[in-house]
């Protein structure tokens, strides 16, 4: 296959890829099938392992909005009275129901989150990034792991325990070399810290 | 002045992607995804309603803008589609081309207008 971008040589791949979502930064897709480019790296992909790209950021994106503190939610009427909307005009509008507002459910009941709906006040989409909701040194044990699971390059922890945290759990599968020249996906900031923290 | 068409029949797209020849190029599906919130079985869906009818009266109802050659690929054309409200009520910028080699759509651009 030619590439459509520099006339390269496209192979097939079955690889970890890189993808933006708003909510978390740039997270890894495992286990992706594409077409890539020899040359300039530009990838096709077909429907189904599109989808199943979506479906995979949508699933991250939704165990990470789990995580967020239940006070900062707020029910659909009370973020319909904040969007100056009535319930019936909130719930059908197509961007909320496409995730344009950050929402968890409990007992069959939608929440949302508060900052996400302001935002989407101001902006018309509410997704923000939430590496700025956690107060980073207050970040549950479960929340780590979470976000262990999407390494985010966006997300750098700040304080040194965190570091260590991720640099420890980074043990079992990586040496330094392979951090640094291995894995590609790994920013070069992140990669840094990393190794930084592991040297103490 | 003949009416602008596009170069790839638009029957013959759907059937594509009716029969799931169809390819997305990354940087279309990350921004289909950022602009509008939409995954691969909308972007799909929404290519289907596409129609190339030309309004001379009302421009801004015409899907169909342009036919240009690919910058890279050598005997290929691109079409290009501006929609306003095409699906779910979002303005789409889309274009593609039907690769020689494969028969496939590709769907190089989707996004926000």
């Amino acid at each position: 296959m030619i590439c459509s971008v520099c006339n390269g040589t496209m192979i097939r791949l079955c690889k970890s890829i890189p993808f933006e979502s708003k909510a978390l930064g740039t997270i890894l897709v495992p286990d992706v099938t594409l077409y890539k480019c020899k040359v300039c790296e530009d990838s096709l992909y077909d429907v189904k392992t599109s989808q199943k790209i979506i479906d995979f950021v949508r699933r991250a994106e939704q165990t990470a909005i789990s995580e967020l503190p239940l006070k900062d939610f707020v029910s659909a009427i009370r973020a319909a009275e904040i969007l100056g909307i009535s319930k019936q005009a909130f719930s059908k509008n197509e961007k909320i129901k496409r995730g344009f507002i950050y929402s968890a459910t409990l007992d069959n009941k939608h929440y949302y989150y508060k900052k996400s709906v302001e935002t989407f006040k101001k902006s018309g989409d509410g997704r923000l990034l939430l590496s700025l909701c956690f107060p980073v040194e207050s970040v549950s044990e479960n929340a780590l792991k979470s976000w262990m699971k999407n390494v985010s390059t966006s997300q750098v922890p700040k304080t040194r325990d965190m570091q260590w945290l991720i640099a420890e759990s980074f043990l079992p599968e990586f040496d330094d070399d392979s951090l640094i020249f291995g894995n590609s996906y790994i920013s070069e900031r992140y990669t840094k810290v990393v190794c930084a923290s592991r040297r103490g | 002045m003949p009416l602008p068409k596009p170069f790839y029949p638009l029957k013959t797209i759907k059937e594509k992607i009716r029969s799931a020849d169809i390819k997305i190029n990354g940087n279309a599906l990350q921004s289909a995804f950022s602009d509008f919130g939409w995954d691969a079985n909308d972007i799909a869906v929404s290519l289907k309603k596409l129609n190339d009818k030309y309004h001379p009266i009302d421009p801004a109802k015409n899907h169909f803008y342009k036919t240009d050659p690919h910058l890279s690929l050598p005997f290929t054309m691109l079409d290009f589609y501006k929609a306003f409200k095409l699906y779910l009520g979002e303005d789409v910028y889309t274009h593609l081309y039907l690769k020689h080699d494969n028969g496939k759509i590709v769907v190089s651009s989707f996004k926000r207008k």
